[in-house]
């Protein structure tokens, strides 16, 4: 049976969920997601770099952050705790902001819920994404689930048919 | 000056996210958060109408329907048919598809994110050991 989840994020949920295992004992992930030395070393994507981020690691705390571009421009972010279970979880919401950590509009307002798991030496992280208004994403998404997409993959899916079949 | 901040704030945006959807997301987003004009979308989706359907199935003042109908069409969201004296209302597609697209490019950012944690992980661990041999190294 054809899984046409793997295909791409489950649309059409109001959530995005990623997991990946680390190489790392948990309390090591825990502060890398939390410590503002170890953020600025991988959180912003390159060639953006993290110049500011502070931290307050407890509930209602935030966390403020700013990507800086090689062009000289700044994207500010703030994040408000909402749970902080050291090493095995972290919750917090999540919007653009300005420099002085007020929130300004340009993304819907998130969760993000990260977890992490021990396996053995290593360490699962889970990291759960919801978004607010959630009706409003789940209306708009459901309008957007184009045609041409399902057209795709049923494309691809017959591909992978054919392919089976000249294959067995 | 605002103006000029937006501009940046769109192309930073644009950067982050690594599509051009950003900025259609926003005004998307921006619109629909309003329950009247979300509620104007679903009317919609089930096809084309007037303002005075639209006015009629919400139960609002006509000059309301008409400001959230101005706005959903400055954020590209509906578009008007001028038919015979009527205006009728119908949605765009587009804007919806490019919020899947953005979606979409958040996963990206954060599958990239793991892959720099990754990298960051090993460097620091192999770092750690370094340091610990060292360490062991003037013990002896």
């Amino acid at each position: 049976m054809f899984d046409y989840h793997s295909l791409g994020p489950a649309i059409g949920e109001q959530e995005i969920v990623m997991e990946r295992q680390f190489n790392a004992p948990r309390t090591l992930m825990f502060q890398v997601f939390t410590r503002a030395e170890h953020l600025k070393r991988w959180w912003a994507p390159p060639p953006y770099t993290l110049p500011v981020c502070t931290i307050d690691l407890r509930p209602g705390g935030i966390w403020h952050y700013c990507m800086h571009s090689p062009e000289g421009q700044d994207q500010w972010a703030r994040s408000v705790y909402r749970e902080i279970v050291p090493p095995e979880k972290l919750v917090y919401t999540t919007t653009f902001a300005d420099e002085h950590a007020n929130s300004t509009l340009g993304m819907p307002e998130h969760l993000t819920t990260v977890t992490f798991t021990e396996e053995g030496a290593k360490t699962r992280v889970t990291t759960r994404v919801q978004f607010s208004s959630a009706e409003a994403l789940k209306i708009a998404v459901n309008i957007g689930m184009p045609q041409g997409m399902t057209i795709t993959w049923t494309y691809l899916v017959e591909y992978v048919q054919e392919l089976r079949d000249s294959l067995s | 000056m605002i103006k000029q901040n937006i501009l940046n704030q769109e192309y930073i945006l644009t950067s982050i996210f690594l599509i051009k959807y950003t900025v259609t997301m926003k005004t998307l987003w921006t619109a629909l958060i309003e329950p009247n004009r979300l509620h104007i979308v679903e009317l919609l989706r089930d096809g084309p109408l007037t303002v005075g359907q639209i006015t009629e199935r919400l139960g609002l003042q006509q000059p309301q329907v008409s400001k959230h109908l101005k706005v959903l069409s400055e954020a590209a969201i509906v578009e008007v048919q001028p038919q015979a004296n009527r205006r009728i209302y119908q949605l765009r597609r587009e804007p919806f598809q490019e919020l899947e697209v953005w979606l979409r490019s958040f996963r990206r950012l954060w599958e990239e994110r793991f892959d720099r944690l990754d990298d960051y992980l090993l460097e620091l661990q192999t770092h750690e050991q370094h340091t610990s041999n060292r360490v062991e190294d003037n013990n002896v």
